[in-house]
């Protein structure tokens, strides 16, 4: 089958696009609570609530290779040295099983007193790290619902 | 012209002499034994001349230890509801016997009797997150002590000034009238002291913050593992 050049631009653009979405796409997956909103334009999972709290999740590469306890200590250790308060700890399994661990500090920010939240799981050679901010009044407001969304965390095989 | 007798002139003149050595050894004088029973026996062997100023009793110690101590304590405290938990502790403090001294949205100054410090600090810490807790303890009993023992003296050497009056010329007694006015003020100067001490040691003062001091911001730590310098408040709001 012969194909005009136009159609075999398109197909190639199409077939590009395809490669690079599939390239870009990220596999994890994370229910968020009816309070926030969505940006699903963005790669990464990204939410915010109507007064500012804000979601964001990331994947870094899991090197040197550690567990979840190792990052989590680390983390710990780095945040506190640089003058982050923590506010608590909570290592949890997910509704799949998988281990993660939320650490929540207090830091002044402006004018407020701010939370700085950072959860952390691990699966094979990538560290998820998925962050929420706020003021501390308004990141209490919805604390216990990112909690539960937190347990709905999914990588996608 | 009046002219003073050279006799009472004398005696005006030794006597001033007596009182300005008096109050020399008085101010700059060794205290010693600065001890609280020192102290206590000084507060209570006080002359039954009575002071031309202030009538205002002065307080003892009332310690059973005798000691004078003054009592900060400082709580960094982090709660979801500044204001209900500032009422919370405002009528707390009150049921313990103490006030509130200043009060702001984000501050709260509270005095009350040491004994009951630990029970406001219990109830503080079950409000919201302690993030800092520190207590600082002065002792004040030597400074007490050293102030009774002046004012004890400067009563004693207003009683002999008095005695000089008799048998005194014009001259004579307009100096020690001087004399006697200038010892009065220190003695309220120094009344007014010891007032200020006993009152830090009365009550212990909690200042409880609701919000991060400014010397508590955060500074940059590098961290060994790279993808950890990355989280910080900074690059997460930069980069959402």
């Amino acid at each position: 089958m012969k194909l005009s050049f136009r159609a075999r631009v398109t197909t190639c653009a199409a077939l590009t696009a395809f490669v690079f979405q599939l390239g870009c796409s990220r596999n994890y997956d994370m229910v968020v609570s009816k309070s926030f909103r969505v940006y699903e334009e963005s790669r990464d999972l990204k939410a915010i609530t109507a007064d500012g709290v804000m979601i964001k999740a990331r994947e870094v590469e899991n090197y040197p290779e550690a567990t979840l306890e190792f990052w989590t200590d680390a983390m710990d250790r780095h945040l506190e040295e640089q003058g982050y308060t923590r506010k608590s700890k909570e290592c949890f399994k997910s509704q799949t099983g998988l281990a993660g661990c939320r650490l929540d500090y207090l830091l002044p920010h402006g004018p407020e007193d701010w939370v700085l939240s950072e959860t952390l799981f691990l699966d094979g050679d990538t560290v998820y790290v998925v962050e929420a901010a706020g003021p501390f009044e308004r990141y209490a407001k919805i604390e216990t619902e990112y909690a539960a969304s937190l347990r709905t965390f999914r990588i996608d095989p | 012209m009046h002219r003073s007798a050279p006799g009472s002139t004398l005696i005006a003149a030794t006597a001033l002499s007596f009182v300005l050595f008096s109050t020399l050894s008085a101010v700059s004088g060794p205290v010693t034994a600065p001890t609280a029973a020192t102290a206590s026996a000084s507060a209570s062997i006080a002359p039954a001349v009575p002071a031309t100023g202030s009538a205002a009793p002065m307080p003892t110690s009332n310690e059973p230890t005798g000691r004078h101590t003054a009592l900060v304590a400082n709580l960094t405290l982090k709660v979801v509801n500044p204001k209900e938990t500032r009422k919370a502790l405002e009528q707390q403090t009150r049921e313990l016997g103490g006030y509130p001294v200043f009060v702001t949205d984000q501050r709260l100054r509270l005095k009350l009797p040491p004994s009951h410090l630990s029970a406001l600090l219990d109830a503080a810490g079950k409000q919201g997150l302690v993030i800092e807790k520190s207590l600082e303890r002065a002792d004040l009993t030597l400074e007490i002590a050293k102030l009774e023992s002046q004012l004890t003296s400067k009563r004693s050497i207003l009683a002999e000034l008095r005695s000089f009056f008799d048998g005194s010329d014009v001259a004579a007694t307009l100096q020690i009238e001087q004399s006697m006015t200038e010892l009065v003020n220190e003695l309220e100067a120094v009344k007014g002291q010891l007032r200020v001490l006993h009152d830090r040691s009365s009550w212990a003062v909690v200042e409880i913050a609701f919000q991060f001091k400014e010397r508590q911001r955060t500074s940059d730590v590098t961290s060994p593992f790279e993808w950890l310098n990355s989280v910080t408040l900074p690059r997460f709001l930069s980069e959402f």
